[in-house]
């Protein structure tokens, strides 16, 4: 039962993070906030799918990622008038991210090369003979003259990393979605 | 991210190591009550996990065959290095799985610049890439064939009567006899250094006779459009050319604008001397990927006037 749902979170809502992100870095002043709040959205998210499963992901995931943000705003003792300023209200119910296009295998590859290239070396080298060339984390030890625990350490390490770059912080989408809420909101 | 996330994250991400290593049924256990414990631990670990699967996709970049080994990085600066399986790759996505299909088992090579890779092929026969060098590896029928698009690479090869050893190069075709050798190749020069054994250096399309040459060991083959010259020099002297296997630039009385192209075949901030700096000689022995600390020493020692923008070290007296 749990499975399900696990693999349900994996397939259907994971892939929402980008996505997640960049509705949370628009609407959100604080960008030092935004990775808990993804964070927090996620647990919600399924916690909430435990009970019952959405039909339609989408518009689950970004319902409560609003409402914490509010939860969050209406608990702050001293809500800073900029972080009012920002956020508009109105436009929470409407203003949707346009549908994530479905990555193809090429797309995906190319990020994962990418992600892969950039990951230090005694890393990199672990996840290459694991994913590459499919070697197990034994085989990986004996191949580069390292102990068990050692690869093993160093795919903890090279997940997480690989994690960070697959995901990165999209800083150029966001700086242009900074400039064009900056230009909507100081029109007269 | 809080404290309390990264704490999440790291044990999760310690759990997802273990489970890639294969858990016991005791282990099995913990991990499952470690997820029950709090969605917070079994989210971090779920996203770790859909990452790591994703991570499989990389499978179709496994080239069968000649299986590169990454033996010892000796210097990294900038861009990492790539390895790419070039036109012969055709991935075709069906639905969420892709199907690899392979059409020559010939896989390339490319070294970024400032970079070096060090690879062994299934003979035993080891390659080491210079800075920004492209080569390919093949086995084509009886010969194993080696392509260098441009850069320099050193081999050690394992000798094989039986399965020649050849390095194409621009418009020249180097045969191994059984040795160590270093072949250059910038735009329309080749240079081959032989440290170890003979090699035999002709034209690719094997016309001109003049073109036929053998070098042996302390040798160096220079080869220029269509004529190829042979020059002894000093088993001091090869040492020098092939030190940037040790991360290492040697100069003997060469001029500063000599010295200045050659670091810049290893570092993206390129290297610029103006004016009568430029007729200085001097010698050394240099980091490759440190033009930084050799300007450092120009201003200091020789007191040249060192600017340095994002992207170059201009050098002037």
């Amino acid at each position: 039962m749990e499975k399900d749902l696990d693999e349900w979170f994996m397939s259907e809502i994971l892939p929402l993070r980008p996505a997640l992100l960049r509705y949370l870095h628009l609407r959100w002043r604080n960008e030092n906030d935004v990775p808990d709040l993804i964070q927090e959205t996620l647990t919600r998210v399924y916690e909430a799918a435990r009970s019952e499963r959405p039909l339609a992901p989408r518009p689950f995931v970004f319902t409560i990622a609003r409402n914490l943000m509010i939860d969050k705003v209406r608990r702050a003792q001293v809500v800073a008038i900029d972080r009012i300023a920002d956020f508009e209200w109105s436009n929470l119910a409407d203003d949707m991210p346009s549908p994530e296009q479905h990555t193809a295998a090429h797309e995906e590859l190319s990020l994962l090369r990418d992600a892969l290239a950039a990951l230090p070396h005694p890393c990199r080298d672990v996840v290459e003979l694991r994913k590459i060339e499919g070697l197990s984390q034994r085989e990986t030890a004996h191949h580069l003259g390292i102990s068990e625990e050692a690869v093993e350490h160093l795919v903890a390490k090279g997940v997480r990393l690989l994690k960070k770059a697959v995901y990165g912080t999209r800083r150029p989408l966001i700086d242009s979605a900074r400039r064009y809420i900056a230009l909507r909101t100081s029109r007269p | 991210m809080r404290k309390s996330q990264k704490k999440y994250e790291e044990d999760a991400a310690g759990w997802l190591a273990r489970e890639d290593r294969g858990l016991s049924e005791s282990e099995r256990a913990a991990l499952t009550a470690w997820l029950d414990a709090d969605t917070n631990h079994r989210v971090a670990y779920l996203e770790l996990k859909a990452v790591w699967r994703r991570a499989d996709r990389l499978r179709a970049l496994h080239a069968p065959g000649m299986r590169p080994v990454p033996v010892r990085h000796i210097q990294h600066s900038g861009r990492m290095i790539w390895r790419i399986a070039a036109a012969f790759l055709l991935v075709i996505a069906i639905g969420v799985g892709g199907v690899m299909v392979w059409h020559t088992p010939e896989t390339w090579y490319t070294t970024g610049v400032g970079e070096t890779q060090s690879i062994r092929l299934t003979d035993g026969t080891g390659i080491q890439l210079n800075t920004d060098t492209r080569l390919s590896a093949k086995e084509n029928g009886n010969s194993r064939v080696v392509k260098l698009d441009h850069g320099e690479a050193y081999f050690d090869v394992v000798h094989d009567a039986s399965h020649p050893f050849v390095v194409i190069a621009g418009n020249r075709k180097i045969t191994d006899v059984g040795t160590k050798f270093t072949v250059r190749k910038d735009n329309d020069s080749v240079d081959v250094a032989i440290i170890e054994g003979s090699v035999k250096v002709e034209a690719l399309n094997g016309a001109a006779d003049n073109a036929m040459v053998y070098g042996k060991a302390g040798e160096v083959v220079v080869a220029r459009k269509e004529n190829a010259l042979v020059t002894g020099t000093s088993p001091q002297k090869i040492e020098n050319a092939t030190s940037w296997r040790r991360g290492q630039l040697v100069f003997n009385q060469e001029t500063l604008a000599d010295i200045a192209q050659e670091f810049n075949r290893y570092n993206q901030k390129q290297m610029v001397v103006v004016g009568l700096a430029r007729d200085l000689r001097m010698g050394g022995t240099f980091r490759a990927t440190n033009p930084e600390a050799f300007a450092g020493l120009l201003r200091k020692g020789l007191r040249l006037k060192v600017e340095e923008t994002n992207t170059s070290i201009i050098i002037s007296n």
